[in-house]
């Protein structure tokens, strides 16, 4: 995109501020991506599931946690439309709940890879020789490494707890990110404009912040909502194995009790078909948007 | 640079992982929370203490941290890889070299064979009506198959063709020694029947994962010089798809099929669960369940040790098919 006039109105052309830079580039975007159903449909579902986090607590009848003794393993009914579990706790307000977990979790566990594999990417990069050698190698062992038995290894070391599990989502999902900003890098840093950054005497660090991960940026966005997506399903395992976040709802625990509780063989449906359901929507959400925003931010896809 | 230049660069950097991963897998089994020196016996109270005695005696655990190591090489090299906490007093490595591991491979690699093949055949399918109806299709499908938690997808599949139609068996894998087995014949049926139900799980779960990378090679290759001469002689379409564009996306598919051989071993812990089949996947969760270190440091080291002979052939045979590679 080489906006670098426009004509402000009066006549004369002068360059744009940077604000406005980003504005034209921004709508540029918006169009092509609001032009993409798959985009939209992407985006409805996740807002859906946003609202039904934000609004757990209005939109929940009961606490998930409540135990009501008399109503246990109850059908579906008016007061419960999915049920209760065999504590008398209402499944529907646990998979309502579930939204705030799977998000929390899919989005922290997610920008913890974007930020360690934007940095090594960067780096890696930039700096080349030894550096480059080194980092690539840690990255090509993590690559190696097969992810849901290194994070069930981690977590039978360090224990569970919500922090832990965001913390060893994130810091195993980082090294496609980490490939693809340094393949970036490589090749913008050979462009004239940081050739002539350097010239009038700019430092790395500046050449890397405003130079190199703005351009990096839009490509490696794509990649980190997907890195949105594959958090959620890493957690719904987890927690499906058991070893989720003690004390609150995620959709992969509500499936863990379905299991416990054999609600497939007693064909207790409402036990275990939303929750599934729910993790699917909401990662095919994230999954359509970063198709989408692939299509539009790659342009060797869009001119076929 | 040569071939052979390129093969013994790779093997050295080959070499130098794999001597990281067995410092890898030494140290994280003993940074964890607690006692450093009792931590390969994992958490207090959970060991008896006529065997912590053994094994304080075998892995040195009151010796300073260095000396562990060199044990702890020691007994690597002479393939011993210590004995396991909770199925006590069996060996990690009888554990895991017996049927579990035939059980992994049989399930991983059907599995991995049909889905390779199917992810081929769709994505040349989809890449050659680029932007057609049965291109966006393809891709809404599978996309939600990649979203979809194979977990749930095996319960499902559990719940509608053992709970409702009885197509197939409800779990477990048939061991050839129990004697309701006339012969060998009798147990093999028996066996693929029980396969059916995690293999249809996991192959929709991976065509789900290589569809979109299929499709996306084929799409390059499909802006090739090659092709547009091959169509202008008047080749019929599919010829010209399935002789001259496959061969040429199947060069990086080779590097996905090298991450799956990783599961040839690894196994599939979440569908091993489901299905209860008693494979490395399923071992695994058990290490984890009953925090049996031993048996998890062993499986962890296979793992490691296969992911990275698997993509050092990966890379010789790439860079064999495309001397580009080598540069």
């Amino acid at each position: 995109m080489t906006i670098s006039t426009v004509n402000n109105g009066s006549g004369k052309y002068s360059t744009p501020s940077i604000f406005k830079r980003y504005k034209i580039r921004f709508t540029r975007f918006w169009h092509l991506y609001t032009d993409s159903p798959f985009g939209m449909i992407g985006m409805f579902l996740v807002l859906l599931f946003v609202t039904m986090g934000v609004f757990a607590p209005i939109l929940a009848p009961y606490d998930p946690n409540k135990t009501m003794v008399g109503e246990r393993s109850d059908n579906p009914s008016a007061s419960h439309p999915l049920g209760t579990d065999r504590l008398g706790r209402d499944i529907f307000s646990q998979m309502i709940y579930g939204a705030q977990i799977s998000l929390l979790i899919g989005l922290s566990a997610a920008f913890i890879s974007l930020f360690i594999g934007t940095l090594f990417g960067l780096i890696s990069g930039y700096y080349g020789g030894w550096i480059d050698i080194i980092l690539m190698r840690i990255t090509d062992f993590f690559i190696q490494l097969p992810a849901l038995p290194l994070m069930l290894v981690v977590v039978s070391l360090f224990g569970g707890g919500m922090e832990n599990l965001i913390l060893i989502i994130g810091l195993l999902g980082w090294t496609g990110t980490a490939r693809i900003v340094r393949s970036e890098t490589l090749s913008i840093k050979q462009r004239a404009f940081v050739e002539a950054s350097k010239s009038v005497g700019a430092g790395n660090r500046h050449i890397i912040s405003s130079h190199i991960l703005p351009n990096v940026f839009p490509l490696i966005f794509a990649n980190a909502i997907l890195g949105v997506v594959n958090s959620i399903i890493a957690e719904a395992g987890l927690s499906f194995l058991g070893f989720g976040v003690v004390g609150s709802w995620s959709w992969g625990r509500v499936l863990y009790e379905a299991g416990r509780e054999n609600a497939i063989l007693l064909g207790a449906w409402w036990h275990f078909i939303p929750p599934g359901i729910s993790i699917m929507l909401l990662a095919l959400g994230f999954s359509l948007i970063s198709f989408s925003l692939n299509e539009v931010l790659n342009p060797r896809l869009r001119e076929r | 640079m040569s071939l052979k230049g390129y093969i013994s660069r790779r093997a050295f950097d080959s070499g130098f992982l794999l001597i990281l991963t067995v410092i890898f897998n030494f140290v994280l089994f003993r940074v964890m929370p607690g006692n450093p020196a009792l931590a390969v016996l994992g958490r207090t109270g959970q060991v008896r203490p006529e065997f912590r005695q053994v094994l304080q005696e075998r892995y040195g655990t009151n010796l300073p941290i260095f000396d562990q190591f060199i044990i702890y090489i020691q007994r690597l090299l002479e393939g011993d890889l210590g004995v396991s906490f909770y199925y006590y007093p069996t060996e990690v490595s009888e554990l895991i070299f017996g049927h579990r591991l035939l059980n992994t491979i049989l399930l991983m690699g059907i599995s991995i064979l049909l889905s390779f093949i199917l992810a081929i055949i769709f994505g040349t399918i989809a890449a050659s009506k680029f932007k057609s109806k049965t291109d966006l299709v393809s891709i809404f499908v599978t996309l939600t198959s990649y979203s979809t938690p194979v977990f749930w997808l095996g319960m499902l599949i559990i719940f509608y063709f053992f709970g409702q139609f009885h197509l197939i068996p409800l779990s477990g894998s048939p061991r050839i020694e129990d004697p309701k087995y006339a012969d060998i014949f009798a147990w093999a049926i028996d066996y693929c029947y029980h396969l059916i139900g995690p293999v249809t799980t996991l192959t929709i779960s991976f065509v789900g994962a290589w569809f979109l990378i299929a499709r996306d090679q084929m799409l390059g290759i499909f802006l090739e010089d090659y092709i547009t001469t091959a169509r202008a002689k008047g080749l019929k379409e599919r010829r010209v798809l399935f002789t001259h564009a496959r061969k040429n996306a199947m060069l990086p598919m080779i590097s996905v099929l090298a991450m799956a051989m990783t599961y040839l071993v690894s196994g599939a812990t979440l569908t091993e669960t489901v299905f209860s089949w008693d494979g490395l996947g399923l071992l695994t969760f058990d290490a984890v369940t009953y925090s049996d270190y031993p048996l998890l440091q062993g499986l962890f080291l296979l793992v490691a040790a296969v992911a990275i002979v698997s993509s050092f052939i990966a890379d010789i045979i790439y860079a064999y098919l495309d001397p580009r590679i080598r540069y």
